[in-house]
């Protein structure tokens, strides 16, 4: 009669097997395009959401709205990109299944954008929602994912639902290069070098001339990611430990943005002044505790030595 | 037990098991809207908003044993009924206790907290069985009457 166990040697070669493709998958090189295939998720987080109002109707706009904007955007990109390339429509929808699969267009230049414009306005309209039409931004950015996170709110991009008004979008570049065509194939030239002058936004108040200028602090970028950047997406030269590393910053830095507080991302803002711990009323608590509980020992330890 | 020392039991229990209870409806309501702070009162499960509506259950269930518990006091069963209830609390406030300490020893980027801050753990709002926990320990007295009439 065969025993109801399962071989031993079957057992040793299924999993030899696929400890094999679990390794033969990660050593692949991974091609790595505008968003971060591969990239983990973001940790859970929590962003208030943008309120504007367009013509007297209130809109708010998440994270998650400007993430799915521009990765209906960048699907349109590759879309016909592929389609210059004489790929059949089948084709083309089996390539961007596979690319976009899993993401959420929530990348480090969007979540930028994001809290950046969410800080700006905040200080410029405080408790106040501003009319769309009432926002401008000035752009230092060449990336499609902190144009269009803006083109979304301002609604100035192609494909933003329900706009009654727009407000203003300018792209000015840290050397004072005005781009005009915001489309992702002309920005693509401009991100070839980059550095920490261009994580900038300027956003204004039209009405009154406010402005507020939104500059990341030096520590929030890794140091080497811009370098590390050009290798991978630019020149297509990096290793695959380098891409490795390079998707390591790009989780970090999209991470950052997503969960730390402004004064830890930006220039110019000040950790506001946190309540002053009660340290007499813990103290008094504290104190009330420890007694009560010599007290119930002093009491357990009595009663045993009665009961004996 | 003696008649003065049931009637004792009678009056305190009937005064904390109201107590218990109006925590309990207070906690009911303020559970539908979100909790709230009073003074150093603290119903806004600032740390547990799930457990909330399950604390408010339990302080209703601790009023209304300690009430359901004062006729016959002297009786062992309507005492077992305010032991339950007092141990009913002694959890609760146990375990809101031990989340202090255990909370209070770790800093928030050290590994140890600095005095400062281990003191300001315990300050203030508590949660109502924080309040009503000393109150409850009179039980024990009660226990070690019973356990002395039983010699």
């Amino acid at each position: 009669m065969r025993s109801g166990k399962l071989p031993l040697k079957a057992v040793a070669v299924t999993i030899m097997a696929l400890v094999l493709m679990a390794l033969s998958t990660a050593s692949f090189s991974i091609p790595v395009d505008a968003h971060m295939p591969g990239a983990k998720a973001p940790p859970a987080f929590e962003l208030s959401p943008i309120v504007i109002a367009d013509d007297g109707t209130e809109i708010e706009i998440t994270i998650e709205d400007v993430g799915n904007y521009h990765n209906e955007r960048m699907k349109e990109f590759k879309r016909d990109m592929l389609k210059k390339q004489n790929k059949t429509e089948e084709e083309i929808d089996k390539i961007i299944e596979k690319e976009f699969a899993g993401s959420t267009g929530i990348c480090p230049c969007s979540s930028f954008a994001f809290r950046a414009a969410l800080l700006g306005i905040s200080e410029l309209w405080g408790d106040e929602i501003p009319e769309r039409a009432d926002i401008k931004f000035i752009t230092r950015r060449p990336t499609p994912g902190a144009t269009q996170c803006l083109q979304y709110i301002t609604g100035t991009g192609p494909g933003v639902p329900d706009v009654k008004s727009k407000g203003e979008l300018q792209m000015i570049l840290p050397d004072g290069t005005e781009v005009t065509d915001l489309s992702v194939k002309n920005l693509k030239k401009y991100m070839v070098d980059m550095n920490l002058s261009n994580w900038n936004i300027v956003i204004i108040r039209k009405s009154t001339g406010d402005e507020f200028e939104v500059q990341v602090k030096e520590g929030v970028i890794p140091e080497g990611f811009f370098e590390l950047r050009k290798k991978v997406k630019v020149e297509k030269t990096a290793t695959p430990e380098e891409i490795e590393e390079f998707r390591t910053q790009w989780e970090a830095v999209r991470d950052a943005f997503l969960t730390q507080p402004d004064w830890e991302l930006f220039e110019g803002v000040e950790e506001p002044e946190g309540e002053e711990p009660d340290v007499v009323g813990g103290a008094i608590f504290f104190s009330i505790l420890v007694i009560g509980l010599g007290l119930l020992l002093v009491l357990s330890l009595r009663v045993r030595v009665k009961v004996r | 037990m003696n008649e003065v020392e049931e009637k004792f039991g009678q009056i305190y229990f009937t005064i904390l098991g109201a107590v218990a209870l109006a925590f309990g409806a207070a906690e009911l309501i303020a559970s539908a809207g979100g909790g709230f702070t009073w003074g150093i009162l603290d119903s806004s499960g600032a740390t547990d908003p799930l457990f909330l509506p399950w604390r408010a259950i339990i302080l209703l269930s601790v009023g209304f044993f300690y009430l359901s518990s004062v006729k016959d006091f002297a009786e062992v069963h309507q005492l077992a009924k305010a032991v339950m209830a007092s141990i009913m609390i002694w959890i609760v406030a146990g375990m809101a206790i031990w989340t202090r300490i255990a909370s209070s020893i770790p800093g928030e980027e050290t590994w140890f907290n600095s005095l400062e801050g281990f003191l300001a753990s315990y300050a203030p709002p508590y949660c109502p069985e924080m309040f009503l926990l000393p109150f409850s320990l009179v039980i024990v007295y009660y226990i070690m009457k019973e356990k002395e009439a039983e010699k």
